[in-house]
């Protein structure tokens, strides 16, 4: 019974904050190939950015860094262990710059408490693109410039 | 001696007579439309007795039934076709089914015969959708229900029979030369796989095909997988092993879907020593104690997919679920296919690709491909 009222709070979460959500525009974003220019070479692969992208409602960088293009927040209980939950926010902010900042976390709490977070910040300028990823206490970046 | 006997002999009597209490004689035949569990008896509690994962399309002469205590239904069929054959216990939802009931066998004639609701008067049953199946020896869970009475159902009509399962299977196969015989083992020359050279596999993969080239219950599922819409074309396609496998091409469909058997085993033991719980960390300390970046997200399971269900979300369905070996086999196969083979990309790449293991695939993955004797 707990779990269902979980699992209908969950939904009604979910539902609330889609149906709340305003989708933002990566129309400035500028097509072509962006390749790695500085950060941890590793996990930041070169990507190419298409006009689809600019449209669409979920974009990746660099192989492993996902953004919703509007303001979203999930909670899905774990298919791993009953009694944790994974949480996510997505945001899409301006810096004062005037750049365009995705921001994504990600966090797991198991019995309520947080047991891993993952922050992950996209801003993108005129060709360039960059990531600040923050998890298990690692802090990196990657710079790709187009 | 005399005090053992008469126990014995008293069980056996009032068994048979239990067992044979309940035998309709109407109930003949099983479809399965969606992935279900075949275990070797009625237990449905845990998962240490299952012995392959039966795909769609499988059907088999109803051999024996278990009215369970929740009043579910358990049936043994005889499965003569398709990749897993033998005899098999299929799990029976009543109130939530993931089998339709036939009042009538399957023929000819009428292939499709009305459905029914009683699973007394049924004489037929087929799935309706895909059921997590989970292999053998993973904690997962499964209907709680335990084997309580067995009815044994006399077979009659069995040429006939066959014969309409097998044109039924003719008909929603995916594959046209699947085998039948993936269980058996092959010695010597004979063996799928040569000697192991420099890399060597944990023995938990031969759950997955062991050194003997001898497909376990494991790998029988991810073939299964495969060998399943929509994938069996995507795995049969040329070249789709690329440069892991240079014969591809030269096989049958059977025997590329071993070689790609070959392939996951492989992977599973480069990334998780083939362990399906393994947690694949995002950090490790250099020799200074510095923190350093090893993946940008937490991994689980033998193919390293993404631990937060959140981040994997956006994959789909095949995605949702990975906490039993079918469910990581799905979810991979489903990457491979929508990442790399859709696109006309085979499994060997350089970059692009979701696997480390695949990347490095010269100095990874190769050594384990080369004792693929078909394959080279």
């Amino acid at each position: 019974m707990l779990l269902k009222m979980k699992t209908l709070m969950t939904m009604a979460l979910v539902s609330f904050s889609l149906s709340a959500a305003q989708a933002a525009s990566l129309a400035d974003l500028e097509t072509g190939r962006y390749t790695f220019s500085s950060g941890e070479k590793h996990v930041c692969n070169d990507f190419t950015v298409t006009e689809s992208m600019k449209t669409a409602k979920r974009i990746m960088i660099g192989g492993f860094y996902g953004y919703e293009i509007l303001k979203s927040d999930y909670i899905r209980e774990s298919d791993l262990d009953e009694t944790c939950e994974f949480h996510e926010q997505n945001r899409v902010n301006t810096n004062d710059n005037g750049d365009m900042v995705l921001l994504r976390i990600n966090e797991e709490f198991c019995k309520g408490n947080l047991r891993s977070k993952t922050v992950s910040e996209a801003t993108i300028r005129a060709g360039e693109i960059s990531v600040r990823h923050q998890v298990g206490g690692a802090d990196y970046t990657c710079i790709w410039k187009k | 001696m005399i005090t053992k006997k008469v126990p014995k002999l008293l069980l056996s009597s009032v068994l048979s007579t239990f067992l044979l209490a309940g035998f309709s004689g109407k109930e003949k035949y099983v479809e399965l439309t969606g992935f279900l569990n075949g275990r070797e008896n009625a237990n449905f509690s845990g998962n240490a007795n299952i012995v392959s994962v039966l795909r769609k399309g499988t059907q088999g002469e109803i051999i024996a039934r278990a009215t369970l205590p929740s009043g579910n239904i358990g049936y043994q069929i005889l499965v003569t076709e398709g990749p897993a054959t033998g005899k098999f216990w299929v799990y029976h939802n009543i109130k939530n089914s993931d089998l339709k009931l036939y009042e009538q066998k399957p023929t000819k004639q009428n292939p499709a015969p009305k459905e029914t609701t009683a699973t007394a008067t049924a004489r037929a049953v087929e799935t309706v959708r895909d059921t997590a199946a989970v292999p053998s020896n993973k904690n997962t869970s499964a209907p709680k229900a335990a084997e309580k009475k067995t009815e044994l159902v006399k077979p009659n009509d069995s040429r006939a029979v066959v014969e309409a399962i097998n044109k039924t299977n003719d008909r929603v196969g995916a594959v046209g030369t699947l085998c039948t015989d993936c269980l058996a083992p092959r010695a010597g020359k004979d063996s799928l796989l040569a000697a192991p050279g420099s890399r060597r596999q944990s023995q938990a993969c031969s759950s997955f095909m062991n050194s003997q080239g001898e497909i376990g219950p494991d790998g029988q599922t991810v073939f299964n997988l495969m060998a399943s819409e929509p994938y069996a074309k995507l795995f049969t396609a040329k070249n789709a092993l690329g440069n892991f496998c240079p014969k591809f091409n030269t096989l049958n469909d059977t025997q590329k879907l071993q070689a790609w058997t070959w392939f996951w085993t492989s992977l599973a033991m480069e990334e998780s020593s083939c362990d399906p719980q393994r947690i694949h960390g995002t950090t490790y300390k250099d020799r200074n104690g510095k923190i350093r970046i090893l993946n940008p997200t937490e991994g689980y399971g033998l193919w390293a997919m993404e631990r937060d269900r959140n981040r994997r979300a956006w994959r789909g369905d095949a995605c949702t679920n990975i906490s039993t070996v079918y469910g990581q086999a799905k979810c991979s196969i489903d990457i491979m296919a929508k990442t790399q083979l859709e696109r006309g990309r085979t499994a060997k790449v350089s970059s692009g690709g979701y696997w480390g293991p695949v990347h490095r695939g010269d100095s990874q993955l190769m050594p384990h491909m080369k004792r693929m004797r078909q394959c080279f």
